[in-house]
């Protein structure tokens, strides 16, 4: 390539600002929640579409808004942010695995701020499906309800024209029931404080150190820290490859995976825990290819008790209404039904 | 004028009686079946909100994977 086009291309790619694109896999109408991790990758090419290396990307997660009238199943992670950190640009991307929690529209903010020019923003938005099968659950939930509610309107009907009518029984039950109810129980989910890890490498040179800060709950990002310092001097070990894990425990699953790399050897991302229940944060940190400070691999693994928090009770409220209305529904249309057919009998 | 009522035979003096009788039959009817609906709606309201809502632990953790999913019973 003569010299002058090099120059030109060098020009052009200084001149136009980076692009930002969003690959996941599965594609984006395929991702389901909570099933499987999703590859999430972040692309930024420079003007010439070459990968912009001297750079650093921010990105926040957010979890889809909440509907009017629906929820779902998580409603205190409705519209919260799920994840956020800054990355080094390495070959001119950022890439991570992520299991979604929820159905709806996520936005991923991404700011790149290159070494030289001005930052570019992003807001992209990935599209999340629900679990196979909920809707059909659902469905089936609601049938069986409206079937109920029929059956007990046909009954209550004909006894009432029979005068067989136990009133004194189902205000007995009725008053057994809301004697029983579990209306007063209290969450008795376990919660630990924030805690801290530290372990060393095999040659016992350097020490990684892992902390979740608090509160650590549903619906709130986590501070999650990771340093790996010089144990003679203190000092932070440069060019590190991290690696870290997010696993629930109580399921078995993998919720977050991504590894990355730092010059200052250290970083700070949020996470939230979407469950509450145990999980368990993993870090390994190695030399970075071509890193000026060699050390052997270390480990270092954090157990964390996620509080979970009570749905709103709006939202209670509103999901029961609907439930109920469907049996009730059902109760009207059975009672007409049985007039109609006691009338047509007559 | 004589009224058949059972196969029995009555005369015209006892008319205000079974009248007034047939209109407490009929309110009797009417609150009753009322009464009925409204037990039912509350029982299925407090099991509904029992099996799916509490978060009285036994209930809850036995009940937790169907909660997560019926598509829209919120949990924690």
């Amino acid at each position: 390539m003569p010299l002058s086009a090099v120059f030109l291309l060098a020009a052009l790619a200084g001149a136009e600002p980076p692009s930002v694109s969003l690959q996941t896999s599965p594609r984006g109408e395929e991702i389901r929640a909570t099933e499987g991790l999703t590859h999430v990758v972040l692309e930024v090419r420079d003007g010439v579409g070459a990968p912009v290396r001297d750079a650093s990307l921010a990105y926040v997660l957010r979890a889809p808004t909440r509907s009017r009238w629906i929820s779902t199943d998580v409603p205190v992670v409705e519209g919260t942010e799920l994840l956020r950190g800054r990355e080094q640009l390495s070959n001119g991307r950022v890439s991570f695995d992520y299991r979604f929690p929820l159905r709806g529209t996520y936005l991923l903010t991404v700011a790149v701020t290159p070494e030289e020019g001005a930052a570019v923003n992003r807001v992209f938005a990935v599209r999340v499906g629900e679990r196979s099968g909920e809707a059909r659950n659902l469905a089936v939930l609601l049938v069986g309800l409206l079937g109920l509610g029929l059956a007990f309107g046909v009954l209550f009907a004909r006894a009432a024209r029979a005068r067989r009518v136990p009133r004194a029984t189902f205000l007995g039950v009725l008053l057994l029931l809301a004697a029983a109810s579990p209306a007063r129980a209290h969450d008795t989910l376990q919660v630990r404080a924030p805690g801290r890890a530290l372990a060393r490498d095999a040659s016992g040179t350097v020490q990684a150190s892992l902390e979740v800060g608090g509160p650590v709950r549903v619906g709130v990002a986590a501070p999650v820290r990771g340093t790996l310092v010089e144990l003679a001097t203190g000092r932070p070990v440069p060019d590190v490859l991290w690696e870290i894990a997010v696993l629930d425990e109580e399921h078995g699953d993998s919720i977050f995976r991504s590894v990355f790399q730092t010059r200052e050897g250290s970083f700070v991302r949020h996470h939230q825990f979407t469950d509450g229940a145990p999980h368990r944060v993993v870090l390994r940190a190695r030399p970075a290819p071509g890193g000026a400070r060699s050390f052997s691999p270390v480990e270092v693994g954090l157990p964390v008790r996620v509080q979970a928090i009570q749905p709103p009770t709006p939202v209670v409220v509103r999901t029961l209404a609907l439930l109920v209305g469907v049996a009730g529904l059902g109760l009207v249309l059975g009672v007409i039904i049985s007039a109609r057919s006691g009338r047509e009998a007559a | 004028v004589l009224h058949f009522i059972g196969g029995s035979t009555v005369d015209q003096t006892s008319q205000p009686r079974l009248t007034h009788r047939h209109a407490h039959a009929g309110r009797t009817l009417h609150l009753g079946l009322l009464m009925q609906m409204l037990a039912f709606t509350a029982i299925v309201a407090v099991v509904l909100y029992t099996a799916l809502f509490s978060t009285y632990p036994p209930v809850h953790d036995a009940l937790h994977e169907l909660r997560h999913s019926l598509y829209l019973i919120p949990c924690h």
